[in-house]
């Protein structure tokens, strides 16, 4: 009894943050260590201000745009050198995290390709949440946004970054 | 030799030594020009000190803002990417 207690504790807070649109995406640094490539970005709304104050030019005008609404940019992606380098139920943990008040807008599995998984986090007309999970037999990516998040445009932005991949060596 | 003899004798006036006033007056004025050099100095030296610190903290400012936009940019380049696919995925079936 005791011991379910303590858990439902430790519970409470990551149950808290996932209502506000935020998941904690804990996988253990030996995976990083075992990709080829990872990334590791943490970004809360304090830093995503202080950043989008270096945007600037037409090409980084939509993010601002995009960001100015939002509290928050966690993200977490790893290429492989081969296939099976990492346990599909690392996820598990974000997936759990993931409750009833979150809707799943995407779902796409295939043996060999890309699954991807797309939740949102509905508040009103708009969205207060996003998590989008990519896991492919050498790559994995989890993604979680907070805040005012527009699919369309965030789609819409994919090509307009010109700045090389972060490597786990920097 | 009475009281008024010896108070006589004791309260003579003597005159001070050569030079004695000159001496008095450069010690005052040194005594008040000492103070504001101080002063100066440990100023000088603070500003010096606080333009240091200020280089220091802009340095480290500027440098980890720079690296929160990239790693803005790098996430939502992965974040576009990834919604980006899984509607092109979804579009084709």
């Amino acid at each position: 009894m005791r011991n379910i207690i303590v858990t439902l504790l430790f519970l409470m807070p990551v149950a808290a943050f996932a209502q506000n649109g935020r998941v904690i995406i804990d996988l253990p640094p030996s995976l990083a260590a075992k990709a080829a490539e990872s990334t590791d970005v943490n970004l809360d709304g304090t830093m995503l201000r202080l950043a989008s104050k270096f945007l600037s030019g037409d090409d980084d005008a939509g993010v601002r745009d995009m960001v100015s609404k939002l509290d928050g940019i966690y993200v977490r992606s790893y290429e492989f050198d081969e296939d099976g380098a990492y346990d599909p139920a690392l996820i598990d943990g974000v997936r759990r995290q993931i409750g009833p008040e979150w809707k799943r807008i995407v779902t796409v599995r295939s043996k060999m390709r890309e699954n991807t998984e797309i939740y949102t986090l509905p508040r009103g007309d708009s969205i207060a949440g996003l998590v989008v999970i990519a896991a492919e037999p050498r790559e994995l990516t989890i993604v979680n946004i907070v805040g005012a998040v527009d699919l369309d445009k965030l789609a819409s932005l994919e090509g307009n970054f010109g700045i090389p991949r972060m490597s786990k060596h920097e | 030799m009475n009281l008024e003899s010896e108070l006589n004798v004791a309260l003579q006036r003597v005159d001070p030594p050569e030079g004695f006033a000159e001496r008095v007056m450069e010690s005052v004025r040194d005594g008040s020009r000492r103070p504001a050099q101080a002063v100066r100095h440990t100023m000088r030296r603070a500003l010096a000190a606080a333009a240091l610190i200020a280089a220091m903290l802009g340095g480290w400012g500027v440098h980890e803002t720079l690296r929160a936009r990239n790693e803005l940019l790098t996430a939502m380049r992965i974040a576009s990417h990834t919604v980006a696919q899984a509607q092109k995925q979804v579009n084709r079936r």
